[in-house]
C-alpha cells in the first residue's frame, strides 16, 4: 500500500545497498531500518502537526530503531532515555547530582548548585548552547560535552527517543505534556534559567504495552502501531541487514520460527520477535549451521526461539 | 512555525494541519491520516467530495453476485413418501427435497477452545505487581533525607531509602475451589501460575472450598490443613466470588458475616488483604468490600482501576 502526499518533509531511505559491518549493526545507530508505507506516514503526520510519536507494539519489531533511523536519514541531532521504574519525569529535563555536592561539601570544596546540575535530554533537544552552559551565561562555568552521537548542523532539529514508557510510574507521562507542548521548562536548580526550544525536536516514544498509558497523555500523541512483519517483508529485513539470501537461509529459519511461533501460540506465549529472527540468522551464520535435524540447531532454536522460561516450568506442573 | 498548546488533545486542526501540510488530495489518505491521529469520527462521517461523488456516479459499483443455488446431496436429502411422489403437481412446498442437517457433534472429542485469560494478558503482570506489593523502604538511598541530616549536623545511624513498592515480603495465596468458582477453573489456574511467577515460587498456594477458615489444602503437599494466618506485613491474596456464584439454596453456603468474621482475623495481624473477583466490585456486599481491596478480574481492568481500588483499600483500613 503506497499513498500520494507529499513527501517533502521527510522520505524514508532505502535500505542500505552495501552491507553494514557486524560491528555496527546496533539497533541504536539506526544505520539499518526498513521502513513501511504506513510508518513513514505516521512520522510525517507528527512532523506536520508537531505531536510526539507514539510507537506502541510488541518487543523486536523496530520501535527504537525507529527514531535513530529518522535522525541519521534527515542528519539531525539524537538523543535516548531508556525510562526504568524509577524514572522521574524531570529526569528528562535535568538531574541534580545531589551526592556529588555532598561530597564536595564534605571535602570543603562545595560549589554553587549550579555545578551540580546535569541537563537531560529534553534541555539537550531544546537548547543544546543552553545545556552545555546548564543555563548559565557563557564563560560562568565550564561547558559540557553535547551527548549528541550523530553528525548534524548547528542548526539541526533534535530527534528525542524515551524508550518504554509503560515502564515508568504512571504519572510520568502526563508530567510531560506541559514542556512538550510548550516547548519551555524553568531550571528550579539552576537560578530559574528557562529553557526554550526555538526549533521543536520530534519526539519519539515508545511502549510495550505492558500498562495502560493515561489519556491524556495518549490524546495528544499520533500513535502507530508496529505489528510483527509478514514473511516477505521479515525475508526483506534478513536481506537488509546480511545481504541477499543465497542459500536460501532466511526461508529456513522463518519456516523454523513459524513452527515455534505456532507451538507458542497453543500455550498463549508471545511468538519469537523480527529481533530473534535477525540473531537466529546471525548465529547460523556465525556458526556456519543450517536449519535441520541436528544438535547444534536444536541448540540455536532452543537458545534464540523456544528460550524455555519458569513459566514454561509452572505450566507443567 | 505553529506551537501546539500544551492543554490542546489532537483535534480537527491537527488533522487539518497534516493534511495541509502534506498536501493530501484522497479522502481515503485523509480517512488514514484522521485513524493515525485518533480522531476518525470527526471524518466518518463526512459527506464525500464532489469529484468522489461524480466518480461514483460514472463507476457504480458492480451489483452483488446472486446467490449460490442450493447444494441437495443425494444421499441425505429428504425423499417425500409415496402418496406425496404420487400427488407431486400439487405437492405443497414444505415437501419439497430438503438438505439433512448435519450429524450430531461429539462434544466431548472437540477440542477446546483457545484459552483466554480475565486479565488483558499483556498487562498481567503490572496489575499483579501493583496489586500484590506492599510499601517498604527498600529502594535506593534516599539522597534528599541524607543530605538534609547532614545539612543539619545529624548523625546518620541508618542509611535512609527511598520507599518503593515491594513484593520481597511475598505473599500468600488462598484459591477458593467452592461451586461457585468452577465456571473460573481454568481461569483461576491461569491466575496462580502468573502470580507465583511474580511473587516467586516459594508463594504458598491454599486451596479452600467455603471459607479458608474450614481448612485449606496445600495440593502440592496433599494434605488439609488448618488456615494459619501468614507472618505480619504479608500480603494475603484470596481469588473468591466471595459466595456470589454459589447456588442461594446450598446450605453450607457461606455467608457475608462469616466472610467478615475471617477477614477481620485476618487483618488483625496487619496483613494487607487482595481479593481477585470475577464480579463487579458493586455485588461484593459493602461489610466484605469495606475490609478488601476488591480487584475486579475483567479485561478492563487497568492499572488505574488497581490504583483507585489500592486507595479504596488503604482508606478503608
Amino acid at each position: 500500500m503506497t499513498y500520494n502526499y507529499d513527501r517533502s518533509m521527510f522520505e524514508a531511505p532505502p535500505p542500505p545497498t552495501t552491507l553494514v559491518e557486524r560491528s555496527r549493526r546496533d539497533r541504536r545507530d539506526g544505520a539499518v531500518y526498513v521502513w513501511n508505507p504506513d510508518l513513514e506516514l505516521a512520522v510525517n503526520i507528527a512532523l506536520a502537526t508537531e505531536r510526539p510519536l507514539l510507537v506502541r507494539g510488541p518487543s523486536g519489531t523496530g520501535k527504537s530503531s525507529l527514531a535513530a533511523s529518522l535522525a541519521r536519514a534527515k542528519r539531525w541531532r539524537y538523543y535516548e532515555e531508556v525510562v526504568s521504574s524509577t524514572t522521574e519525569a524531570r529526569h528528562f529535563l535535568w538531574k541534580f547530582e545531589t551526592l556529588k555536592r555532598l561530597s564536595d561539601s564534605q571535602a570543603g570544596g562545595a560549589k554553587t548548585p549550579v555545578h551540580y546540575v546535569e541537563p537531560g535530554v529534553l534541555w539537550w533537544a531544546f537548547d543544546p548552547d543552553s545545556a552545555r552552559r546548564r543555563g548559565m551565561d557563557a564563560g560562568a562555568l565550564p561547558t559540557l560535552d553535547d551527548p549528541n552521537r550523530f553528525p548534524a548542523g548547528p542548526d539541526a532539529r533534535a530527534v528525542v527517543l524515551i524508550d518504554e514508557i509503560d515502564k515508568a510510574d504512571p504519572d510520568v507521562p502526563n508530567n510531560l505534556l506541559v514542556p512538550l507542548g510548550s516547548l519551555e521548562f524553568k531550571v528550579t536548580d539552576a537560578d530559574d534559567a528557562v529553557v526554550k526550544s526555538s526549533m521543536p525536536p520530534v519526539v519519539v516514544i515508545t511502549t510495550n504495552d505492558e500498562r495502560e498509558l493515561p489519556g491524556a497523555f495518549l490524546r495528544r500523541c499520533v500513535v502507530i502501531k508496529l505489528d510483527p512483519p509478514g514473511r516477505e517483508a521479515l525475508l526483506g529485513i534478513a536481506a537488509a541487514h546480511f545481504g541477499a539470501d543465497a542459500d536460501g537461509l532466511y526461508g529456513k529459519v522463518a519456516d523454523a520460527m513459524d513452527a515455534v511461533a505456532a507451538a507458542k501460540k497453543a500455550r498463549a506465549l508471545p511468538p519469537p520477535s523480527t529481533a530473534e529472527f535477525l540473531d537466529a540468522i546471525g548465529t547460523c551464520r556465525d556458526l556456519n549451521v543450517t536449519p535441520g535435524d541436528h544438535p547444534t540447531w536444536t541448540a540455536i532454536e532452543r537458545a534464540v526461539f523456544s528460550k524455555p522460561s519458569m513459566q514454561d516450568e509452572t505450566t507443567k506442573s | 512555525m505553529r506551537r501546539p498548546n500544551p492543554d490542546a488533545e489532537i483535534g480537527l486542526a491537527d488533522l487539518i494541519e497534516a493534511v495541509e501540510r502534506l498536501r493530501v488530495r484522497d479522502l481515503a489518505l485523509v480517512r488514514k491520516i484522521a485513524e493515525v491521529l485518533q480522531v476518525e469520527a470527526l471524518v466518518r462521517k463526512a459527506a464525500p467530495s464532489k469529484q468522489e461523488t461524480i466518480r461514483r456516479e460514472r463507476n457504480p459499483p458492480p451489483p452483488p453476485p446472486p446467490p449460490p443455488p442450493p447444494v441437495h446431496t443425494p444421499q441425505t436429502e429428504y425423499r417425500p413418501s409415496t402418496i406425496s411422489r404420487l400427488q407431486d403437481d400439487t405437492a405443497p412446498a414444505f415437501a419439497a427435497p430438503v438438505p439433512a442437517l448435519p450429524p450430531p457433534i461429539d462434544e466431548a472429542s472437540e477440542p477446546l477452545p483457545p484459552f483466554e485469560a480475565l486479565f488483558l494478558r499483556s498487562w498481567t503482570r503490572a496489575i499483579l505487581s501493583m496489586s500484590l506489593a506492599t510499601p517498604g523502604e527498600h529502594g535506593p538511598p534516599d539522597l534528599h533525607r541524607i543530605v538534609e541530616r547532614i545539612s543539619r549536623g545529624q548523625a546518620l545511624t541508618r542509611i535512609p531509602r527511598r520507599v518503593v513498592p515491594t513484593l520481597r515480603k511475598g505473599v500468600q495465596l488462598l484459591v477458593d475451589r467452592g461451586s461457585g468458582m468452577v465456571p473460573f477453573t481454568r481461569d483461576a489456574d491461569a491466575l496462580v501460575r502468573e502470580i507465583v511467577l511474580v511473587a516467586g515460587v516459594e508463594t504458598p498456594v491454599l486451596h479452600f472450598r467455603g471459607l479458608p477458615s474450614d481448612g485449606v489444602t496445600d495440593l502440592q503437599r496433599k494434605v488439609v490443613l488448618p488456615y494459619e494466618v501468614p507472618p505480619a506485613g504479608v500480603p494475603v491474596a484470596l481469588i473468591t466470588d466471595f459466595g456470589i456464584g454459589i447456588d442461594p439454596f446450598e446450605s453450607d453456603r457461606p455467608g457475608a458475616r462469616e466472610w467478615v468474621a475471617f477477614l477481620r482475623s485476618v487483618r488483625r495481624t496487619d496483613s494487607r488483604l487482595i481479593a481477585f473477583v470475577p464480579y463487579p466490585r458493586q455485588r461484593c456486599a459493602r461489610s466484605i468490600a469495606s475490609l478488601v481491596t476488591i480487584v475486579e478480574w475483567d479485561r478492563r481492568t487497568s492499572l488505574t482501576r488497581i490504583r483507585a481500588a489500592l486507595r479504596r483499600g488503604w482508606s478503608g483500613r
